[in-house]
């Protein structure tokens, strides 16, 4: 019943790799990493106490001061977090890193099947301070049921869509909107913790105060991982202990680099849900859609 | 093995099988630069357990590459969480568009690993369902189900790209 896809399968497979050569160096480099874990692993035993004093600072860091407040079970958050979810599905959310200005977005936040979508994505501020692009994607949730694509972990999740991408390009002073297809991954964030926490992927910390505002810390449970880095190696999330709406994330990678990012969950009124849009200034030229995207200007950020 | 003596025949295995070892790879983990990461990452396995490998370590490669890539090998996640894009697909340009073999591809890395890892080793490496079980240690009624789920993905993926660059289309026209 397949045969012609699984020929186009067979055949897209082999052009796309024709031509793919290995780096003359990765030879070499992947001996040199060998010879490098080979040589740290030796060490490790000796380097336990200076990782437990760091692992010490990032947590008090991270973590803010314990307080006395009342334990609760797993279940019981679990419960109560993906009710609050519930609440504010209608609501715009918006990530950002602690202290940032609120902007991009994503309304609903937790878009239904059949719901229109939009998600700001910028805008996007390069070294020098000023902003080099801005976008947009709108598309309709599909009907099927949209938690089914995520997985427990969130690292497969993804949701194929098809759609609408407006982008505008402030170094080059254009913009574009072109239907396409996208992937959109842990935007729709809701959606995503939804997944993770109804799979009890997570251990209740305890009680702790953030930001001045009682909170419940927990530990996302990540799967061991020793492969090739930079791979996760610790996730904590804070809820409010009140509303039980997620207030902030902290992710740690196998190269020491960290993240750290705030949830915003507001209603939609009008005055917000226009600041969804991308302004374009004046004089922008609208280009086709293989142009509009162009390259981010080496100032760049990301 | 002496390290200098470990470094010359890595350096040989590579040379001779390397690329193609990349191409599997590369279909395994979504991208010639993934898989370059993917294939280090069982070279180093091969490094570590060589002298204890009987018969082609082009085997223990191949199927060290195997079950990475279907254990999820790396956690797929946004690192920069609060990017929106995943995976953006480029722009659709009739000019320039590229065929339905192309459409497959891109919606192909975009399967679950373990479907994808079947679908690469079934049509890619033309194992038979019995190989393909063996090489990815789960029942040939696995292998079975997971092709047919992969390709009915893959049939929905490149019908939606299809209907995409249809309406790119009929935007110019």
């Amino acid at each position: 019943m397949s045969s012609d896809l699984e020929e186009l399968a067979r055949d897209g497979m082999r052009q796309f790799t024709a031509t793919m050569q290995v780096s003359p160096d990765l030879a070499a480099r992947t001996f040199d990493r060998h010879r490098r874990r080979h040589a740290v692993r030796g060490g490790l035993a000796l380097g336990a106490a200076g990782v437990v004093a760091a692992a010490a600072v990032i947590a008090a860091v991270a973590h803010g001061p314990a307080t006395k407040a009342t334990p609760i079970a797993a279940p019981v958050l679990e419960a109560r977090l993906l009710a609050a979810l519930d609440t504010v599905s209608g609501d715009i959310l918006y990530a950002h890193a602690p202290g940032a200005p609120l902007h991009g977005g994503q309304y609903p936040a937790y878009p239904q099947p059949g719901q229109e979508v939009h998600v700001r994505v910028g805008p996007d501020v390069g070294s020098d301070g000023k902003v080099y692009k801005d976008g947009e994607y709108s598309f309709t949730m599909p009907a099927a049921n949209p938690a089914a694509n995520y997985t427990a972990n969130l690292d497969q999740g993804g949701l194929q869509l098809s759609g609408t991408v407006m982008t505008v390009n402030h170094f080059r002073h254009v913009w574009s909107e072109c239907a396409s297809t996208f992937i959109l991954g842990f935007t729709l964030d809701a959606a995503g913790i939804r997944a993770e926490i109804a799979d009890g992927q997570f251990t209740v910390i305890g009680p702790t105060e953030l930001d001045g505002q009682q909170a419940i810390e927990l530990k996302i449970n990540v799967p061991p991982n020793n492969e090739a880095p930079p791979h996760i190696v610790a996730e904590l999330m804070w809820v409010n202990a009140t509303t039980y709406l997620p207030m902030r994330d902290y992710t740690r990678w196998s190269n020491g680099q960290q993240s750290v990012g705030d949830y915003v969950f507001l209603p939609p009124t009008p005055e917000r849900l226009a600041k969804l849009r991308p302004v374009i200034p004046a004089g922008y030229t609208r280009v086709g859609c293989a142009q509009g995207t162009g390259s981010e200007p080496q100032t760049g950020s990301g | 093995m002496h390290y200098d003596e470990q470094r010359l025949a890595l350096e040989r295995f590579v040379a001779e099988r390397g690329n193609r070892l990349l191409r599997t790879a590369a279909l395994l983990a979504g991208s010639r630069a993934d898989g370059e990461d993917l294939l280090q990452s069982a070279l180093e396995r091969l490094l570590r357990h060589w002298r204890r490998i009987d018969g082609d370590p082009e085997n223990y490669v191949r199927r060290t590459l195997y079950n990475l890539a279907a254990d999820g090998w790396r956690r797929r996640r946004v690192w920069q969480r609060h990017a929106v894009l995943l995976e953006p697909a480029p722009p659709v340009d009739p000019a320039t568009a590229v065929d339905l073999r192309d459409a497959v591809v891109r919606v192909l890395v975009r399967l679950p690993p373990r479907q994808r890892a079947v679908l690469v080793l079934r049509y890619f490496e033309q194992l038979s369902e019995a190989e393909t079980a063996e090489a990815l240690g789960c029942s040939v009624g696995t292998v079975k189900s997971a092709t047919a789920r992969g390709l009915v993905r893959l049939r929905e993926m490149t019908a939606s790209a299809e209907r995409a660059e249809a309406a790119a289309a009929r935007e110019r026209s």
